[in-house]
């Protein structure tokens, strides 16, 4: 009980502080959001099913405020309908790649040794492996459709930078006085690393976090886009695979088709950055201008 | 600098060496392969036709076999045939590879061209109107895609100007360069949009570094124009990292180009790289990536020397 106590006063207190950071808060804002929209919009405005041929392509108006696309269908409705499976992955993947770097990272840096030179030697490698190219291979050859699948495969790609960042800061938090108290006082691994390291990384991990996400909306928009992925369901991603193939980037009245789509991405990937931003300011007192 | 040198010589090979067992194991470890992808489509086989087909391009061997029999022919500049047209794979990429280092050396030398100059002024000018319009040139850059930028492109282009970024044929630059760097503008500038914003946000921390340090102010003190300490002294110093982050980012753009080259339709390895993935065909996959690989290396490589003759730290080491 007292840990989810001191968790909520905890978070509490950064809330405080990232209310006062205005890039941060506007950051948040806009992804909390997008979050509702995807999540609470389709249950108010549930998809079209049918097409509308007289109303192909349309401009914006009252009755679709991003207007049509190329089956006469709402802009704005599929881009609230579009985001949720992007923010799913995005969130899992960031989540994944975090762990994995974090928990290899940290092991590296704490064991040393042979470990240390394996790991290094291979994240090196696998920083060199042209990540997007990779990509494209595993999801066509695995013929990605699950939501959980896409998120392993790209946290499996992603993990090395962050793993690489992550043992840096062990090795140097490791030279502290109270970590070394902890090794004299052989606490055991599994304890110094939780207890006394993470804490002392958590704003880092977070931050980390966020930019692994936007990293995962990227790479998955990518793939849809270039078709690598089955065209299924809404997604951003694949309005804008359709608006490009359709023609609609070459048409006049179709740009809400085309500008609906990347305007939402460029909104959740700002979003994403604003807040790793103003964090960044909020958990390094140096870069806090006022507490 | 001799010894800085030869390390990072040495490091290569096996770097490359990790590269090809990690590419040969994860073709080996998806399901099905290249007789399954071509007889799947084409034709009704037999199981023995199937098999004596498998034996003819190899794939009936042990996989450290299979490795061993690709690594040495790839040492000798043979990266094997494509199972389905039948073509040696090292001189198709050799011949698309022209357009794709040629897109990602306009795209860097736009990136910088914009990066460094924004960069600079950003830093110099801190908080000012310009300081904010860079920094917000970095956060779009960083947070939009580059196949949605170049979407946006030819969105703008052809709906605001009325002209179609060319999408017919490929002019080579040695024919005609002029309609060579015509079509290759626009696919640069998207690819080097997001990267000229990396540029500028090292390019301005940097700076601001720089600016800071004594030498600038012993500078200033004797009397040198602002211009020339900003220009011959800070600058000088703060291109260290931004040489470090060009030689990082040139490598990425590969992976960049493949979607720029979609979206442009543009003949490069890219595209040649795609249309191996969906005919499943090993030699291209492989082959194509190893190149890649190679020349991401290589401009690390060339980064680092880069860096050392930048850096007097290690030139005279």
């Amino acid at each position: 009980m007292t840990t989810v106590r001191a968790f909520l006063i905890e978070l509490g207190k950064t809330l405080k502080l990232l209310a006062r950071n205005r890039v941060a808060f506007f950051g948040l804002i806009v992804l909390v959001t997008l979050i509702f929209l995807s999540y609470i919009g389709p249950l108010i405005w549930p998809a079209e099913t049918k097409s509308n041929l007289a109303a192909i392509y349309q401009g914006p108006s009252w009755q679709h405020p991003l207007g049509t696309d190329f089956q006469g269908q709402d802009n704005l409705r599929q881009v609230i309908h579009g985001g949720r499976v992007i923010l799913e992955i995005a969130f899992i993947t960031g989540i994944l790649t975090t762990l994995i770097a974090v928990t290899l990272g940290s092991l590296s840096a704490f064991l040393g040794g042979a470990f240390d030179s394996v790991m290094t030697e291979l994240i090196n490698v696998w920083l060199t492996i042209p990540q997007f190219p990779l990509l494209a291979i595993l999801a066509t050859m695995l013929k990605v459709s699950d939501v959980w699948l896409l998120a392993i495969i790209l946290a499996l790609l992603d993990w090395p930078g962050l793993a690489r960042q992550v043992r840096a800061q062990v090795l140097s938090l490791k030279q502290r006085d109270y970590v070394e108290a902890a090794i004299t006082l052989d606490l055991g691994t599994p304890h110094i690393i939780f207890r006394e390291i993470m804490p002392n990384m958590m704003s880092y991990i977070a931050i980390s976090l966020i930019f692994a996400m936007t990293g995962a909306i990227y790479q998955q928009t990518g793939l849809v886009f270039l078709g690598l992925v089955p065209l299924s369901g809404a997604n951003w991603g694949v309005m804008l695979s359709l608006a490009y193939n359709r023609g609609a980037i070459y048409t006049v009245d179709a740009l809400g088709n085309v500008l609906a789509p990347v305007g939402a991405i460029a909104l959740l990937q700002l979003s994403l950055v604003w807040l790793a931003r103003g964090l960044e300011e909020v958990f390094n007192p140096r870069l806090r201008t006022s507490v | 600098m001799q010894r800085y040198l030869t390390q990072r010589l040495i490091a290569f090979i096996p770097t490359l060496f990790g590269i090809s067992i990690v590419i040969f194991i994860v073709m080996r470890l998806l399901p099905g392969d290249a007789i399954d992808a071509m007889v799947g489509t084409s034709f009704k086989l037999t199981e023995a036709q199937i098999a004596a087909l498998r034996e003819y391009f190899g794939f009936d061997k042990p996989l450290p076999e299979q490795y061993w029999i690709w690594l040495t022919s790839a040492l000798r500049g043979d990266f094997g045939f494509s199972v389905r047209s039948g073509a040696p794979v090292l001189p198709e990429i050799l011949a698309r590879f022209p357009l794709t280092l040629e897109l990602a050396i306009l795209a860097m030398l736009i990136a910088t061209a914009i990066g460094i100059p924004i960069g600079v002024l950003a830093a110099v000018k801190r908080d000012s109107y310009i300081d904010i319009a860079g920094r917000l040139f970095a956060l779009i850059g960083l947070a939009l895609p580059n196949f949605w930028m170049g979407t946006l492109i030819i969105l703008v282009l052809s709906v605001a100007f009325g002209i179609l970024p060319n999408s017919g044929d490929y002019t080579d630059f040695v024919k005609d360069p002029i309609a060579n760097l015509k079509q290759l503008l626009f696919p640069a500038l998207t690819l080097g949009f997001a990267f000229s914003a990396s540029i500028m946000r090292t390019t301005r921390s940097s700076m601001l570094e720089e600016l800071r340090q004594d030498y600038a102010r012993t500078a200033r003190g004797k009397g040198l124009k602002e211009q020339a300490v900003i220009v011959g002294h800070c600058l000088k110093n703060a291109l260290i990292p931004i040489i470090t982050i060009i030689g990082l980012e040139t490598g990425y753009l590969f992976g960049g180009a493949i979607i720029v080259e979609e979206v442009f339709a543009l003949p490069g390895i890219g595209r040649f790289l795609l249309n191996g993935i969906a005919q499943r065909d090993y030699a291209i996959v492989q082959g194509t990536i190893i190149f890649i690989a190679f020349n991401f290396v290589a401009i690390n490589l060339i980064a680092d020397l880069a860096y050392a003759f930048a850096n007097p730290r290690i030139r005279y080491d």
